[in-house]
């Protein structure tokens, strides 16, 4: 008896359990999509933790590369410094020596000398290009806007160009069209800045005829600037190019002069920078010609 | 470029911290006919303006020097009435960090390196 009393309880023990079993079943029984929608709000889970870990890291890497670009900025800051002041001695004393302030020079030294003031020029350009990049990269690039005059913008870049100009034959022409306000309102350094890239490179490849600059108003609500040589021309297929950060690297020409190839690069990201565009038309042997378009009203204060 | 010898020299003053630039903007000075004094750091500079009796005519005045900045030093020369007078060419090596007030306050604002033949002519300008 005993142990069939145990068994008894043993079956009642099991029937009971048997019936308490499917008394948890029926949510699943009768709701099979509960499973899937716990499968899918598991993965859902699992994916925004991974998104959220992705995030995470883009934001970390975004921060990173403001770091570094900005230490990059910072660095370049205070090379343009640093730099600046050997060569303002080296350019300084090479001019005393040309212009015989320390005796007399012959002509073979004359011309080391120029050759060492033009070296001194170029290399300082190219800290200003490699400065201006950089603070293009790192959104760290300021537009001080405020009213300049044309006129005056005009005779600064003719005074400084008009002798390169005139060492190599060309005559530099300026028009100011009359219908152009007295005063407009830019950041007057920059566009300077702008002119003197678009006009020296006019001078460097034209070999003979002139190199034009016209300022006139473009439309009721922009002005332009347009800066044309009768050089050699850009061919179509370099012309989609021209205006890429180190187009030139692979020009032997260009790596001849010690130019960085960042100029017109730096000039279109102004010219962005201030609301504006620039286009080129050119023919092969026939010459160039760069157009900046900009706002009478310029909106943008910061750039990229 | 010729000087009167006969009139008295004006005065000028170049601010700036290296050395031998100083000597090249001093002798750009010189030669356009001005008398000329260096100062090596801001605070230097900074007292010789303040008790001054000679009023400069010209500053050649760098940006970037020790102990005291070019940018006080233009504000307090541009802040007292002995000084309205005074000529300030401001020396920097970056042209984006004169802009705004500084540009306002001096005359020219010259990038370095400065040409010797530049700021000699220009100086003769303020004779």
């Amino acid at each position: 008896m005993k142990f069939a009393a145990s068994k008894l309880n043993r079956n009642m023990f099991r029937r009971q359990a048997l019936w308490i079993r499917p008394a948890a079943l029926p949510a699943l029984a009768a709701a099979p999509w509960q499973a899937e929608i716990d499968r899918l709000n598991e993965q859902n889970n699992q994916l925004r933790a991974r998104l959220a870990q992705c995030e995470e890291i883009i934001a970390q890497a975004r921060l990173q590369a403001l770091i570094d670009s900005q230490f990059r900025t910072e660095l370049l800051s205070r090379v343009n410094h640093d730099m600046r002041q050997p060569l303002g001695v080296i350019l300084g004393f090479a001019e005393m020596l040309h212009d015989g302030i320390f005796g007399p020079v012959t002509e073979a030294q004359q011309r080391v000398l120029t050759e060492m003031i033009h070296s001194d020029q170029r290399l300082s350009q190219m800290v200003t290009e490699l400065l201006d990049s950089a603070r293009l990269e790192s959104h760290n690039l300021w537009l001080h806007v405020d009213a300049f005059s044309p006129e005056q913008l005009l005779r600064q870049v003719r005074a400084q160009l008009k002798q390169p100009a005139e060492d190599k034959g060309l005559s530099l022409q300026t028009e100011l069209d009359t219908q152009l306000p007295e005063t407009l309102q830019g950041d007057a350094n920059r566009l300077s800045q702008i002119l003197n890239h678009l006009v020296g490179n006019a001078i460097k490849f034209t070999q003979q005829g002139n190199v034009s600059i016209r300022v006139f108003p473009q439309n009721a609500e922009h002005w332009a600037i347009s800066v044309a040589d009768t050089g050699c021309g850009i061919p179509a297929e370099a012309l989609e190019r021209i205006f890429e950060p180190f187009n030139q690297v692979n020009d032997p020409t260009v790596r001849e002069r010690g130019e960085l190839g960042l100029g017109l690069f730096i000039v279109q990201q102004f010219v962005q920078l201030m609301g504006g565009q620039i286009r080129v038309d050119s023919t092969v042997g026939v010459g160039s010609t760069f157009t900046v378009i900009l706002p009478f009203d310029p909106g943008v204060m910061k750039g990229k | 470029m010729s000087v009167n010898p006969t009139l008295p020299k004006r005065y000028a003053m170049v601010i700036e911290d290296e050395v031998q630039l100083a000597a090249i903007y001093a002798k750009a000075l010189d030669m356009a006919g001005f008398q000329t004094q260096e100062l090596y750091n801001g605070q230097e500079a900074m007292d010789n303006l303040h008790f001054t009796q000679n009023v400069p005519a010209l500053v050649i005045l760098d940006l970037n020097l020790p102990m005291l900045s070019g940018k006080e030093i233009l504000r307090f020369i541009r802040s007292d009435q002995r000084f309205k007078t005074t000529r300030v060419i401001l020396a920097t090596s970056d042209s984006a960090a004169v802009a705004g007030e500084l540009e306002r306050k001096s005359d020219i604002v010259l990038l370095k390196p400065i040409s010797f033949i530049q700021l000699r002519e220009l100086a003769s300008r303020f004779l």
